[in-house]
């Protein structure tokens, strides 16, 4: 259809009705370089080379998957779109826990105090629970000295620096 | 510090690219709040290295090197996504055409001598694309 043309974004867009279920036409809405960038991100892509095409894939299916979150949370409360109704959906569904941190519930603060306080309780009500935030402790404490050393040892040099100065 | 903002922006997907497949997908005049479609191109960004991260455990564990689209697609299976499946299958096979008539329309060019500025474009993507 339109391959004399140059591909654009703009020009894939009124032929794009993937909701639809029709034919994609093998244009991008999103960048095809970014998506590379972000998929260079992950730890182990080192040893491996990315093809043309998984590259292509994995941006269609970004792609789809915004069409479809878009839709699953706006059926749920079709007022607007909304970050709660987003959030509450993600919270619900199995297959996005991937997402859970990134889009956590909105809560007052009353609700926060609340659940800290919760979380206290529970911590003297088990044994094992405080013996591994002592841990924790003592693992932050390690650090801090450690830093404190570096601190010293800079510290030092500066002097030795200085001497030297003096010396010349 | 520099290097590290860097980074994070590299994460991010273009909000009104985002927010045009948002509005794609809704029905007319459906109202959707700025800080839900923020929320979604993050979502997106995350989508793409978890989708990265099971496809590279696809193509290490069946001893090759090269993500390939099968790789994606058995991926797609691994992270409960195959919904996806049908849809990508056939714009996978309006790609491979597209490509080939780029390669077609790019021979009989080259014969002529007659390049135009965006076929060389497309031609330096494509090496680029292969390089890697």
């Amino acid at each position: 259809m339109s391959q004399d043309k140059p591909k654009t974004a703009e020009n894939g867009d009124n032929k794009r009705q993937s909701t639809s279920g029709k034919t994609r036409l093998a244009d991008n809405v999103l960048p095809l370089a970014r998506i590379r960038k972000i998929m260079k991100m992950d730890q182990n892509i080192s040893g491996v080379n990315i093809g043309v095409e998984a590259t292509y894939l994995i941006c269609t299916a970004t792609e789809l998957f915004i069409q479809w979150l878009s839709k699953e949370v706006y059926e749920t409360d079709k007022k607007a779109l909304s970050y709660a109704s987003l959030s509450k959906y993600i919270q619900k569904e199995e297959r996005l826990d991937f997402l859970r941190q990134i889009a956590p519930e909105k809560i007052t603060i009353r609700e926060y105090k609340k659940i800290l306080a919760d979380e206290v309780e529970k911590i003297f009500d088990s044994g094992s629970d405080v013996s591994s935030s002592s841990d924790e402790e003592s693992g932050s404490n390690e650090e801090e000295e450690s830093v404190q050393e570096v601190e010293e040892s800079s510290e030092e040099e500066q002097f030795e620096d200085d001497e030297k100065e003096k010396k010349s | 510090m520099s290097a590290a903002d860097e980074k994070i922006s590299d994460l991010q997907l273009p909000i009104a690219s985002v927010a045009r497949l948002i509005k794609e997908a809704l029905p007319n005049g459906a109202i959707a709040k700025q800080e839900a479609k923020l929320a979604i191109a993050r979502a997106a960004s995350v989508f793409v290295l978890f989708l990265t991260s099971a496809t590279i455990d696809v193509t290490t564990s069946s001893n090759q090197k090269t993500l390939m689209a099968q790789h994606v697609f058995n991926a797609l299976k691994e992270i409960e996504f195959e919904m996806f499946l049908p849809e990508l299958q056939k714009s996978l096979e309006t790609y491979r055409q597209a490509m080939k008539n780029k390669k077609d329309r790019k021979s009989i060019n080259d014969a002529s001598e007659n390049n135009t500025e965006n076929q060389i474009e497309d031609e330096e993507d494509v090496i680029q694309i292969d390089d890697d």
